[in-house]
Parts: C-alpha cells; sequence; structure tokens
C-alpha cells in the first residue's frame, strides 16, 4: 500500500496533448475517481500510472519512490478491466489463486490467501464452479478478488461497472466501496459516469481535455463545484445553468426576463465582477419548486415530467418564452403533465454564480 | 430477408395503406425457438401518439416482441393488428414500421445524411417527412457529421444516426430497441424527452424497448414489465412505483429498488405483524385483511421502499441494531446500506453518516407505504399506498 502521486505530468501524442501538467494526490488507503467526458485525459492517467504508457514529462511518485522508469510488472499494480478478462476455462478458485501460483506461493499460503477473498466478497458457493455460466456482477467480483488476493500497492480500476444490468451495477458499486474500504487498498477509478465516481470515491478529479478542473471530494464537487463545467458534470440531472443580464439595478434571467432572487452576499458577488462581463446562475433541479397555476413572477408551461419513483424530474418552460427550459426535480409522484400551467421559485440560498466568460464560480477562490 | 432499418419497400396490395393509423395491438402471442420460450402469450396495446415502454433483464423477449411486429419473425400463436388491421399476412417490407435496430445497420457506404435520407428516397417514401431533416440532426447533435461516412463516428454517434433514420418516416409503429443507451448521461436526459414530445404528435404508437427501468419509467405512457417471455405488469409510470405486480417488477424499479425482505406474517394480539428474525412490523389493517387471504403463517416478502427507511445512530428508541454494511454519498442525498441478518438493507436518506462501515446503527422503519408479496408466486396481495390516477394516461384495453 502506499500514496500515489502525479506531479506535473504531461501526456503529448505528437502534436496532440492528452494531459496537461496534472498535479494530483491519491492518499494511502484512498479511492480517487478520474471523472471526465470521453478524450478529457482520463484513460491516459491511468496508463501512464499503470505502466502501459509512457510520461512525457512529470514524474508519478508511489509513496516516496519514482515509478516512471519501472517496467509495469516492477509496479506492484492490479488493475480490474470492464470486460472482466477472467480465464474462461478456469474455477472462480483457480481464476484468484492464479496470480499467487505464477509467483510460486506455497498451496497452504494461496489456500489461506484465496479463502480469506472469498469469504470477504461472499464467493464461497461458487469457489468450484466455472466462471464462464455465472453473471456479469459475479464475473466482475472475481476480477475483483483476483486484484485483492495480491496485496498489490495500487489496484486500478478502468470502467468497472459499464457492462452490467443496472441492478447489477447498483449492487458491485456498493461492494466496491465497501471492499475497498475494509481492505484499505489505494485505488484509482476510471469512469464518465459521476454516480459511479460519487458513490464510490473518496476523491474525484474531475478532467476536461487534458486539463484538471477540480479535485475534491464528492460533497465538496456537488457543494462547491468549481466551475460551470464541473456544476453541469455533477448531479442528475444536470444543474440549470442561466445567463443573466442587469435590469432595474438587479439580475434577471436573460432570456425569460425572470427576477432572480438573491441574498445580500450574492449581490456583492456579482458587483465585484467588472460590469463588461456577463454572469451565469447555476440553480440545481433539487433547488427549484414547482407549484400548479399561475401565481407570482415566474410562470412556466410544463414541457414533459419523467417520473423517477420517489422523484420526478419536471421540465418546463418559461411563459412566452419557449426557446428556454428550467429543469426540477421534485418529490414523485407528482403527476404533471404536458401543457399544465406552472408557478417556478428558486431557493435563494442555494443560487451559484458563475463568470461567464471562463465559466468559474465566483465563490470559489483558485 | 432482405429489410433494412424499417426502409419501407413499395407497398403491395396487401400492404398497410399510407393513410392508415391507429393502434398496435398484440394478443396472446407466443414464440418458441426449438424449446426455449421466447414470448408466452403476450398481450398489449398503444395508442396513437402513445409511448409504450417495455423493458425487463436482457433475454427477457423485448427483441423478439419488436422482431413480430415488424414482421421479421412470425409468432407461433396470436394476433398482431396494426391500425386495425391483421398483419399476419402482411409482409415486413409493406407494414410501415420504422425499426430501430439495437445494432444501427446502418449503410457503410452512405454518408449520415444520405442514411438519415434513405427512407425518403424508398419507392413509397413519400409517406416520410422530407423536410426537418437538418433540424432533426440538429436535436440530436449530429448535425455537423451530416457528410461522414459510419466508419468515422463512436458508437454513440451511430447510434444518433440509426435513431434519426427512424425518426424521419412517418410510420404506422415507431420501434425503437435501446435508443439512447451508448449516449452520456446529459444527453440521454435531452434525448428521453425530445423523443417523447416528438412521438407524441404522431398519429402512431411508439414502442420503446430498454432493460433500464429506470428509463422506461420516464419515458413512458404506460410501461410493459417482460420477464422470461411473459408479462408482469403493464401500468402508468405511478402504478409501477407504488404497487409493483410482482417482486420480479420491484426488483427493477427504482434506485435503488424497493427492498424486499422475506418473513413470514403472524396475527397476534389482535393485529397481524410481518416478522423477520427479532424484527416486527406492524401491518396496517388493509394489508393485514390481505395476509389473511394468505392462511395462517405462511411466508411472505415485504416490500418498502429504501426512501421511507432511514439508518440512524445506534441506541435511538424503536430504532432495530443493523451492521452499517456501506455508505455511498450522492451530494443531494446518501445510500445507506445496512445488514439485519443475512439481509441487506437500503436506506435513501439526506441524513449525515451514522455510523462507520461494519458498526452498530438503527434501522428504522416506515409506519406504512409497504407492499406485501406472496412469497411462494412472488405477485404482490395488496399495497398501503394508491396510486395517483390520471385517467389520460390510463387508456382502457379496447
Amino acid at each position: 500500500m502506499a500514496s500515489i502521486r502525479f506531479d506535473s505530468v504531461w501526456k503529448r501524442y505528437g502534436s496532440v496533448t492528452a494531459v496537461e501538467n496534472l498535479n494530483l494526490t491519491c492518499g494511502e488507503g484512498e479511492m480517487l475517481a478520474l471523472l471526465g467526458p470521453s478524450g478529457c485525459g482520463k484513460s491516459s492517467t491511468v496508463k501512464m500510472a499503470a505502466g502501459i504508457e509512457e510520461v512525457s514529462a512529470g514524474e508519478i511518485f508511489f509513496g516516496e519512490r519514482p515509478v516512471s522508469r519501472l517496467a509495469p510488472g516492477a509496479r506492484n499494480i492490479a488493475m480490474v478491466f470492464e470486460d472482466y478478462a477472467l480465464y474462461p476455462h478456469l474455477t472462480v478458485r483457480e481464476n484468484i489463486s492464479f496470480p499467487l501460483r505464477i509467483r510460486g506461493l506455497p498451496s497452504s499460503d494461496v489456500k489461506a490467501r484465496v479463502d480469506e477473498v472469498l469469504d470477504l466478497l461472499g464467493l464461497h458457493p461458487l469457489a468450484d464452479r466455472g466462471v464462464k455460466m455465472l453473471s456479469g456482477g459475479a464475473q466482475q467480483r472475481i476480477s475483483i478478488g483476483r486484484a485483492l488476493v495480491r496485496d498489490p500497492a495500487l489496484i486500478l480500476f478502468d470502467e468497472p461497472l459499464s457492462h452490467l444490468d443496472a441492478d447489477q451495477k447498483i449492487h458491485l458499486r456498493t461492494e466496491i466501496k465497501r471492499l475497498q474500504k475494509l481492505r484499505g487498498v489505494t485505488s484509482i477509478l476510471v469512469t464518465h459516469d459521476q454516480t459511479e465516481a460519487t458513490a464510490m470515491a473518496d476523491l474525484i478529479a474531475v478532467m476536461n481535455l487534458g486539463v484538471l478542473q477540480q479535485v475534491a471530494t464528492p460533497h465538496e464537487l456537488y457543494a462547491r463545484p468549481a466551475n460551470t463545467f464541473v456544476a453541469n458534470f455533477i448531479g442528475e440531472p444536470p444543474m440549470n445553468l442561466l445567463p443573466l443580464r442587469a435590469h432595474d439595478g438587479g439580475l434577471v434571467l436573460a432570456d425569460a426576463g425572470w427576477p432572480l432572487p438573491l441574498d445580500g452576499h450574492r449581490i456583492k458577488l456579482a458587483q465585484g465582477v467588472r460590469a463588461a462581463e456577463s454572469m451565469t446562475a447555476g440553480i440545481r433541479p433539487e433547488h427549484v419548486t414547482v407549484e400548479r397555476g399561475a401565481r407570482g413572477p415566474r410562470q412556466a408551461i410544463v414541457r414533459y415530467c419523467e417520473p423517477r419513483g420517489d422523484v420526478d424530474v419536471v421540465v418546463a418552460a418559461p411563459l412566452d418564452h419557449p426557446g428556454t427550459t428550467i429543469t426540477a426535480e421534485v418529490p414523485g409522484p407528482a403527476g404533471y403533465r404536458a401543457e399544465d400551467l406552472v408557478s417556478i421559485a428558486f431557493a435563494a440560498e442555494r443560487i451559484y454564480m458563475f463568470a461567464g466568460a471562463d465559466g468559474r464560480n465566483l465563490e470559489v477562490r483558485p | 430477408m432482405n429489410v433494412h432499418a424499417g426502409v419501407p419497400r413499395a407497398a403491395p396490395a396487401s400492404g398497410l395503406a399510407p393513410e392508415l393509423a391507429g393502434d398496435l395491438e398484440l394478443r396472446e402471442i407466443s414464440k418458441s425457438f426449438a424449446t426455449v420460450k421466447a414470448l408466452e402469450a403476450v398481450s398489449l396495446f398503444a395508442r396513437p401518439g402513445e409511448l409504450l415502454a417495455v423493458t425487463g433483464p436482457s433475454g427477457a423477449g423485448k427483441s423478439t416482441l419488436c422482431r413480430i411486429i415488424a414482421g421479421l419473425e412470425m409468432p407461433d400463436h396470436g394476433v398482431c393488428r396494426i391500425a386495425g388491421k391483421n398483419v399476419a399476412a402482411v409482409p415486413a417490407g409493406a407494414r410501415r414500421v420504422a425499426y430501430m435496430f439495437e445494432s444501427y445497420a446502418l449503410y457503410p457506404h452512405l454518408t449520415v445524411r444520405q442514411n438519415v435520407m434513405s427512407p425518403l428516397m424508398a419507392p413509397n417514401g413519400r409517406n416520410s417527412e422530407a423536410g426537418g431533416v437538418d433540424a432533426l440532426l440538429e436535436t440530436l447533435e449530429i448535425r455537423h457529421l451530416a457528410e461522414r461516412l459510419p466508419a468515422a463516428l463512436s458508437g454513440g454517434q451511430k447510434q444518433r444516426v440509426a435513431l434519426a433514420r427512424t425518426l424521419v418516416q412517418k410510420p404506422a409503429v415507431t420501434l425503437l430497441d435501446e435508443p439512447i443507451s451508448h449516449l452520456d448521461a446529459k444527453l440521454r436526459h435531452k434525448l428521453r424527452n425530445e423523443i417523447r414530445r416528438m412521438v407524441a404528435s404522431r398519429p402512431s404508437p411508439t414502442v420503446w424497448c430498454t432493460p433500464d427501468a429506470m428509463e422506461a419509467l420516464s419515458v413512458g405512457d404506460r410501461i410493459a414489465v417482460i420477464e422470461a417471455g411473459r408479462i408482469e405488469q403493464i401500468g402508468t409510470p405511478e402504478q409501477l412505483w407504488l404497487q409493483p405486480a410482482s417482486v420480479r417488477v420491484a426488483r427493477l424499479v427504482g434506485d435503488p429498488p424497493m427492498n424486499l425482505l422475506q418473513g413470514r406474517v403472524e396475527f397476534r394480539d389482535g393485529g397481524a405483524h410481518f416478522m423477520y428474525g427479532d424484527l416486527r412490523v406492524p401491518l396496517s389493517a388493509s394489508l393485514a385483511k390481505a395476509a389473511t387471504l394468505l392462511g395462517r403463517d405462511v411466508s411472505c416478502v415485504l416490500g418498502m421502499r429504501p426512501n421511507l427507511v432511514a439508518v440512524v445512530p445506534a441506541g435511538i428508541p424503536g430504532a432495530v441494531a443493523v451492521e452499517l454494511y456501506s455508505h455511498e454519498p450522492f451530494g443531494k442525498y446518501a445510500i445507506v446500506t445496512a445488514r439485519l441478518g443475512d439481509m441487506l438493507i437500503k436506506a435513501k436518506t439526506s441524513g449525515a453518516v451514522p455510523a462507520g462501515i461494519g458498526a452498530t446503527a438503527g434501522l428504522i422503519l416506515p409506519a406504512s407505504g409497504f407492499v406485501l408479496f406472496d412469497a411462494a408466486s412472488g405477485n404482490a396481495v395488496a399495497s398501503d399506498s394508491v396510486a395517483a390516477r390520471h385517467p389520460a394516461l390510463e387508456p382502457e384495453m379496447p
């Protein structure tokens, strides 16, 4: 076990920069998620950690030890892949014991360590079954067992849930989080799915176009996103990002002209921005309230309502401004239907203020 | 058979006339492949403008259902009616079914635009919408790719081309087989709504298949849950959530889905209680009455939704001692998993972490809002909640 640290790491492919000056640390026993859309540099980063790709500049440290010149086999890293990569002709027990056997451990040691992992994963009943006929979720648990049994310095989880059905995803993300915490194994999770990252990781590094946008705990990313990219990427459904304009000494939504309820603190933030710069308000759907009927200054027409069981997602367009939409998440089942007339309210203390030019959160200091 | 992605061919005399529009109706459709029963007595209908979502685990029979409607498979038994007409004798090319395959089936030698326009070029293509192709490409965020060949596209981009090619048509039935599965969360959110709006104004019904029950809940006016070739339930999103017809439906719906505790009902002190180990849950009068129909001391399953369950620090009066198994914070809420005996119970809460993993915590169950299932059949016996009814969403079976 060790911490892992990326120190001014760059990755270039010819003239293309895949990773730009990355500085990032994952503490011992923690799980760090690399999160971002395709092409954000997360895969290049994890490949450099594994030694599959060379570092173009900078250094990677495991603890205090520089590893960027070490061969992949010398780094003591285990990987869990999206397609499980099990040996199809071996049993569950044989798959998990494989990394120990090739190292020539005495078979009594192998048995003790494999039994412990089988226990941890609840796989004992399946130990002597072939792996081919097992569900995807069970196969991925076996591949996690095979990683854990080696006591690696680091486990790299590369999109470990992406091939699973929804119910197995929900089950396995709970299991991975629990195992990682119980064993205290330093881990990096690569994913494009913010739900998975939020469910499993201690820290999330959000990347876009090769540049680290923010690294923080899941709660911090949700509560204090550094910029509009992070704000829009974390949270389902995504945050409403609404351009603002000045009107009558206050701020209104640029399109609909709706007044924005701002407290003294936010008014001060807005005043600190140069007059020439535009601003964007960020409001999470769960902080938008919806009421039936025409009341107050913010009236809208429901365009659609997505029932999701305990909550409903309501998308509404301001009256007379059908080009804009506001997304709200309300307790369900609420039973709104398209064309319903509703009134919208925003919680003043939950509004984020972003600079229009670079999208930075006006409250988060760089 | 040479049918490409719902491209209509010249309609023979027995084909559906272009002006025909109306319900899609399946009656008692069964289909076996060798000894495997793919579909068993499946009956459903969809009205013009209605979006019927079909969901179930992989292998449940969703794609077979689509292929039978499209005429690519013949049912062993049962009747398929499109716009009131029994289509048993109508070949696939003449059914006017726009079918988006899960595998896309794009023409590799045609550009994105040509692929999307291809149904309009077919002999009876005048039935399709010639205008609006650019607007459709724009909505699907692939307009900038219009002149590319499929080989130069990512999986998610190909999926949107196949979707555009299906939506550009004016068919008697639209079939979408996992239409947005390869797109990112933001685009999925947008397209769920855009597609719903597009098909709602059509004079024909739409069927949307997906293994993701939450997606089905989000898009469907009604949802058909299918498992092992049988219809488990057809209902509105509210009905599936509040009154799942079986444990098989309950297991699919919700993130996380309903907790299902296997125990038994005991009648004493003038009331009925659900018992699991030391856990004793008093049941409402309506559940108790339903439980009596199951007989004395029979095993049953009690369903409780995670948003009604709370996990609290140990020692709080009224709480049952449990082991804190796992904790997943999602910002606006957290999912806390507790272990009670050999059961894992999930709570969806906005509270703080009550204890460390492995430590003892307290479980507080709701006073009502339960669903009671027969353990043997897995079918629901009674439910505490009554679904909010929306007549417009619940057309009567014709």
